[in-house]
């Protein structure tokens, strides 16, 4: 006697036919992307405020700061298994980066 | 596909890879080239004697008039001093494109008969502009970003078999085995150069994609240089009268008390000052301390040296990345690593297309990303091959030498690209890799008996060997791309 198969569990053909997730990753990718580049455009944009020395000292590390941030906040937004907690983290530094340049202290 | 860490990595990895691996491959191939600029100068100007005398400092008012007719002629022209790399005092501009050098007799300032060439040089802009000017170091400085985020998907990726992986390399494994060890081979052991490299690189760049002000700004100030509110600005500027310099030889002697005996590297002629720099071979930290001095009377204007921490932290990054203090063992060190980053990029974008071509190899988008990989991967060594032969090929009383020598470049890189796309288009892939690579191995061989046949006095064995080590780079790069080819 044949095991009965329940209608809920997918087939092998239907299994085959699922969405494959690219689609949902390059949306993911795009939104690492522009935060990672955001908190690293506001990083330098806001690091004569905070960074050490003169202008020209603190703009250039704040671009060292920059380079090195942006491959790790894009791969933190889009690496984590819940897209919503990496996007969180990027946002954050983000916000961060953000209130560094409009806030006057 | 599942959604795991690995998978999503991998797929990052491999689109983030491809799309800047190809202009990535020419970066690294053209930054070995620029490790070895000043020597490819000297294989490309055969008729330079390869020894001279001692250097004095009463020679440098020798190159004076020709100084001044550059500076009346709107240029910035600077002199560099004879070292271990390069015996002679060579008159250098930089005319938008590359750096033309004229080389002078150290002893004598004699000018020296030597064919124009745009030099090796060449090889240094196109490393860092592509010869586009700004968009052309924004678009490198955004490939150097993905580079570092391709890095850190292949690291996670790699992570748990990162040691067993180094240990195999199967070349008569299956095709797609055997490239991917090669591209693990060739990526892991050099890791550490790659990251430096694609960090520092970036970094010396940063001005074009993180400037210190908004982007608004940023693009205003781009639109107000370029398009100018009075009336119409020339493009060549108009010859103008220059009042005459004084002797160097003071200068040089004066700076020298500053900078050190022996440690100036070039002295710069710009309308209100002359710079006296420090040599780049000084040492690690790219300093560029200077000593300026007044064009009329020759006093002291200024010592200029940045001497804060992080404006030392910036001149480590470019004295590591420009390796201009290294002796020549490091340099080779720095050029075989360049070189297997260059064949980390090559494997990358094979498996890349090896992986996706039963799946999509009939669409349109991915043909052309086939001929567009023939096109940098194969075509690229074979323009810079074309380049070293016109050197010797075109005539030496040619006009405009030097920007003849860069058409042939790069009609040879488009000629092959075009074929490399061609052959895709037409879905015989496979023969236009092997045209092409037979093409760089008929090149590379030929390049020696080439060599022999138009250095005026060629003897056996010669001093410097640099004739000798260039033909010999390209002899194995035929070999191998012969191989290759043959493995197809």
């Amino acid at each position: 006697m044949l095991p009965e198969v329940p209608t809920e569990t997918p087939s092998r053909r239907s299994a085959s036919r699922a969405p494959s997730p690219a689609r949902r990753w390059l949306w993911r990718a795009l939104l690492g992307l522009a935060l990672a580049w955001t908190a690293a455009h506001f990083i330098t944009l806001g690091s004569p405020k905070w960074g050490p020395g003169a202008r020209h000292d603190a703009t250039i590390f704040g671009q060292m700061i920059a380079i090195a941030a942006f491959p790790v906040l894009l791969l933190v937004a889009f690496g984590t298994r819940s897209p919503l907690r990496g996007s969180i983290i990027a946002g954050a530094v983000c916000l961060v980066a953000i209130l560094a340049v409009t806030l006057r202290f | 596909m599942q959604d795991t860490l690995r998978t999503r990595m991998g797929w990052l990895h491999a689109w983030v890879g491809f799309a800047a691996g190809l202009v990535l491959f020419c970066v690294f191939a053209t930054g070995c080239l620029a490790m070895f600029d000043t020597e490819l100068t000297r294989w490309l100007q055969p008729e330079v004697p390869p020894q001279t005398g001692q250097f004095s400092p009463r020679s440098l008012d020798h190159v004076l008039p020709a100084v001044q007719d550059l500076i009346a002629q709107g240029e910035k022209p600077f002199i560099t001093l004879p070292s271990v790399r390069d015996p002679y005092l060579r008159l250098q501009h930089h005319d938008g494109y590359e750096f033309l050098t004229v080389p002078y007799n150290p002893q004598t300032g004699d000018r020296l008969t030597a064919r124009a060439t745009a030099g090796g040089t060449f090889f240094y802009n196109l490393h860092y502009t592509m010869r586009s000017g700004i968009y052309g170091e924004t678009i490198i400085a955004l490939a150097g970003l993905a580079l570092l985020v391709t890095i850190g998907s292949g690291i996670i990726i790699h992570l748990k078999g990162l040691v067993s992986d180094l240990t195999l390399l199967r070349p008569f494994a299956a095709r797609l085995r055997a490239w991917l060890d090669v591209h693990v081979v060739a990526s892991v052991p050099f890791l550490p150069f790659i990251i430096l490299m694609a960090y520092s690189g970036t970094f010396i760049r940063a001005r074009t994609l993180f400037p210190p002000v908004s982007y608004t700004t940023s693009i205003e100030n781009t639109f107000r240089t370029s398009v100018p509110s009075g009336p119409e600005v020339p493009e060549k500027p108009t010859a103008r009268p220059v009042a005459p310099l004084p002797p160097l030889a003071p200068i040089l002697s004066e700076a020298e008390q500053t900078l050190g005996a022996g440690q100036v590297g070039f002295i710069l002629f710009l309308p209100q000052s002359i710079l006296v720099s420090r040599t780049d071979a000084s040492g690690p930290l790219l300093t560029r301390e200077h000593v300026d001095f007044s064009p009329i009377d020759s006093h002291v204007l200024r010592h200029v040296l940045l001497p804060s921490p992080i404006t030392h932290t910036q001149q480590l990054l470019d004295g590591l990345h420009y390796a201009r203090w290294t002796g020549p063992g490091m340099r080779w060190l720095y050029f075989l690593s360049g070189a297997m980053g260059a064949v980390m990029f090559a494997s990358g974008s094979v498996i890349f297309l090896m992986k996706r071509r039963r799946q999509s190899g009939h669409r349109l988008v991915f043909r052309i990303a086939e001929g567009l990989a023939i096109g940098s991967i194969a075509g690229f060594p074979i323009a810079t091959l074309g380049f070293f032969w016109a050197n010797r090929i075109l005539p030496v009383g040619l006009p405009d030498r030097p920007f003849a020598e860069g058409h042939v470049f790069f009609a040879v890189w488009a000629l092959s690209a075009l074929a490399g796309l061609g052959w895709s288009i037409l879905y015989r892939p496979f023969q236009g890799w092997k045209i092409q690579l037979c093409c760089l191995a008929v090149l590379g061989l030929l390049l020696t008996p080439l060599d022999v046949a138009t250095r005026p006095g060629i003897t056996l064995f010669h001093v410097p060997t640099v004739f000798a080590a260039t033909d010999m780079v390209a002899l194995v790069l035929a070999l191998i791309s012969f191989q290759v080819a043959r493995r197809l």
